[in-house]
């Protein structure tokens, strides 16, 4: 199962433009902390993962470089045991679903309303 | 001046009253009295002298005593009153003398009465204001005896002699010198009393220099620190002259400048609220970038607890099976030996087998301990797996702390921004660099302003030192007694001056009316005299009258001594100070009829009147050689006794 999942990840275009985006406006340091922000958020606010691929999917770091304790993949076969094996893909379709929450509760002036994001629904 | 009346009393040869009335007709103003001689013309000459002046003169000018003046005849028939009543008119005020001796004892004891318009004077002033209207000196060419004239020419030619002195004392008197002469003597009293003054105080005290040396040095440093403080003066009024210009652009440039100063303010603000949300973005980055374990940590609570509480059932399950494993080991054991593990008693065959079931039991009930170890260390993997390494609790909160600064430094910025560019429009036509100029101009002058009213100050200070050092020495006696004689000099200094200018004045005066004299002489003689060749009189220092005929000094008749002095007496008297009658005893006396007839038609013009006293020898009524209607009254003195005359109107 494991040789199905991806060593590389990213995100559809829209996403990267989307991080991208956030990042120059100083959100993140580097894209690489939003992608894990927006992953984390999708999974503690539940996003449903879409089983169809990443449109203009954009890769953009191999899985250590994001997941370098494994925390990921081990948070992903914890909460979504059906993705045993497709950790990465799980994860990139999280990270994508994430960056749209983030992209919403940002404003022009480089600010994360971090408050709503952290607000979860029960 | 005319005379008007004189009343006469028991007066030397006339007895009881006698009058004479005076011509006021101007173009018939001669008075003729006939009389022959000793019968009494030389007494009414004198009538008229004692009447203005109580003296009556004897021919050889003595003062004939009052007790002599009483009518014999009177005093024969015991009566002792005399008096003389003289009327006369000058500026349009009449005025009245009445002059009365009683004779007690041989002492005459006189009582005058003078009357203005018929209101009576007081008797202290009546003598003195007499002599004001017809003054003494001049009385000898109004009242003159005419056989004396050539005589009186003859004394005034000697100008050596004592008698000429008195004269010309005289003729000055009429001329009013002596009223300079004596204003030159009280000028040369008061010039003599300061100069002894001056030399008085000349030799006092010696620390007068030392005082005065002080007192020049004290008096320039007022004056030098009074300039000082002038200019000083004008200097701060010419400062805040500009001052109150710069006052007006002062507050543009104040506002501008605020503005300016308001401008720096807010753009240091804006920088470093920028460097600082600058900062905060960095903060900011650094705990976002930590941020994705909050929500992880979030999602994973649940798997967490579960696993933590599987953990835990799996430990309390292996505890069970450890406490079991003992209880097998203590029942087998048992077993072995056949004794109770509890009570020590040998154990039977019951027992034996009851404890067997047991220890079936038990190990039938009891798990397998290794599998539970394994179950637990695979659910501490599963925990371990996602354990979040560096999680911090209060990255959230940190966040939404340097956030919400950042927002606020972020807004604030905007702020300034807003108020920035106002500013910088309200500053599009400032010149900043002038306005500080005019800033900077205005502090300078004010300051300079502060600095020399300062020294105003101390001034003011040294000039009041200055001051009282002054005071003080002006108070040291030494000073007050060399302010008088400083004073006195001064004094002494103007007083010589006025002398010498005034002795000047005196000198060029006489001198002036010498002249006038003289040429009024000279006409009055070419009138009276018949030689055709007189070229004009020739007056002396001492009004003496030399006869100049074709350029040539010539010695005179008899007769024409009298017409000299005639000349001389009219002269006089038409300079005098006051013009008046002219009474002559005698007149014609050594004249022939020629010069009789020119002095008897000339002078009647140039009096106010003229009285002739004559004898049969000089004039007759029949034989008066001039014109008759100038003739206003007519008298003769009619000898009654050798002491007893009386006027005759005739």
């Amino acid at each position: 199962m494991e040789q199905k999942d991806i060593a590389n990840i990213g995100l559809s275009e829209e996403m990267h433009i989307k991080l991208r985006e956030m990042t120059d406006n100083g959100v993140f340091s580097e894209m690489k902390d939003g992608y894990r922000l927006a992953a984390s958020l999708a999974m503690a606010h539940h996003l449903e993962i879409k089983s169809e691929p990443l449109i203009n999917r954009k890769n953009m770091y191999d899985v250590g470089g994001v997941d370098e304790n494994f925390i990921f993949r081990n948070a992903i076969r914890a909460i979504y045991p059906e993705q045993l094996g497709e950790e990465y893909k799980c994860l990139e379709k999280l990270a994508d679903l994430g960056v749209a929450l983030l992209f919403d509760n940002y404003d022009e002036s480089g600010n994360l309303d971090v408050e709503s994001i952290l607000r979860y629904d029960a | 001046m005319k005379f008007v009346s004189i009343e006469m009393n028991n007066w030397l040869v006339f007895r009881g009253r006698q009058e004479v009335i005076f011509p006021q007709d101007e173009h018939a103003n001669i008075l003729l009295i006939f009389g022959e001689n000793m019968h009494g013309k030389t007494s009414l000459l004198n009538a008229v002298r004692w009447a203005l002046y109580g003296e009556a003169l004897d021919r050889q000018k003595r003062i004939v005593p009052n007790q002599n003046l009483l009518n014999i005849d009177a005093r024969s028939d015991g009566e002792t009153l005399f008096s003389v009543n003289l009327t006369f008119t000058d500026d349009e005020q009449t005025y009245e003398i009445l002059r009365t001796v009683e004779i007690k004892s041989d002492k005459a004891v006189t009582s005058l009465i003078f009357k203005e318009n018929n209101r009576v004077q007081d008797g202290g002033v009546s003598q003195i204001k007499i002599d004001g209207l017809v003054p003494q000196q001049i009385s000898q060419f109004l009242l003159f005896d005419g056989e004396l004239l050539s005589e009186f020419e003859q004394l005034v030619a000697d100008e050596t002699g004592s008698q000429a002195k008195d004269i010309k004392r005289s003729i000055e008197k009429a001329l009013g010198l002596p009223v300079l002469q004596r204003a030159a003597a009280e000028l040369k009293d008061l010039q003599r009393s300061m100069s002894k003054n001056w030399q008085t105080q000349a030799k006092k005290n010696r620390n007068l220099e030392v005082l005065i040396r002080n007192l020049v040095r004290h008096e320039s440093d007022l004056t030098s620190k009074n300039t000082e403080k002038t200019t000083l003066e004008d200097q701060i009024e010419a400062f805040n002259f500009r001052i109150s210009e710069l006052d007006d652009q002062m507050e543009k440039a104040s506002k501008d400048l605020g503005l300016t100063e308001r401008k720096k303010l807010l753009n240091e603000e804006y920088l470093k609220n920028k460097k600082e949300i600058s900062e905060i973005e960095d903060k900011l980055k650094v705990h976002i970038a930590g941020l994705w374990r909050e929500p992880l940590r979030e999602a994973l609570h649940p798997f967490i607890t579960k696993i933590k509480a599987d953990i835990a059932a799996t430990s309390s399950e292996r505890r069970n099976a450890e406490l079991a494993f003992g209880q097998i080991n203590d029942l087998e054991k048992a077993l072995e030996i056949s004794i109770c593990s509890q009570c020590g008693s040998e154990l039977g065959g019951v027992q034996h087998l009851e404890i067997k079931a047991k220890l079936d039991a038990i190990k039938s009930a009891s798990p397998d301990s290794a599998s539970l170890n394994n179950k637990i260390a695979t659910l501490q993997a599963e925990l371990s797996g996602i354990a979040i390494d560096g999680m911090q609790n209060d990255t959230s909160v940190t966040i939404r702390t340097l956030t919400a600064t950042k927002t606020k430094l972020f807004r604030r910025n905007i702020k300034i921004e807003d108020e920035t560019f106002e500013i910088r429009n309200d500053l599009a036509d400032f010149d900043e660099e002038n306005g500080r100029k005019i800033k900077n101009e205005y502090r300078v002058k004010m300051k300079e302003v502060g600095r020399l009213t300062a020294e105003i100050l101390k001034i003011d200070a040294e000039i009041e030192q200055i001051e009282i050092e002054i005071k003080g020495i002006k108070r040291n006696p030494d000073y007050v007694s060399a302010e008088g004689e400083d004073n006195t000099k001064v004094k002494l200094d103007t007083c010589e001056s006025l002398l010498t200018v005034f002795l000047s004045a005196v000198s060029d005066y006489r001198d002036s009316m010498r002249k006038r004299v003289g040429e009024r002489a000279s006409d009055t003689f070419a009138n009276l005299t018949t030689e055709t060749r007189f070229d004009h009189l020739d007056i002396n220092n001492s009004y003496g009258l030399d006869l100049i005929i074709e350029g040539e000094r010539v010695a005179r008749s008899a007769g024409a001594e009298q017409i000299v002095a005639l000349s001389l007496i009219e002269a006089l008297n038409f300079h005098g100070r006051r013009k008046g009658p002219m009474l002559m005893d005698t007149p014609a006396g050594r004249l022939d009829k020629s010069h009789r007839k020119n002095v008897m038609n000339y002078l009647p013009q140039v009096v106010t009147q003229l009285a002739f006293f004559a004898h049969s020898g000089e004039l007759t009524d029949d034989d008066l050689y001039f014109d008759r209607s100038k003739i206003g009254k007519k008298y003769k003195i009619k000898r009654l006794s050798s002491f007893h005359s009386v006027l005759e109107s005739i």
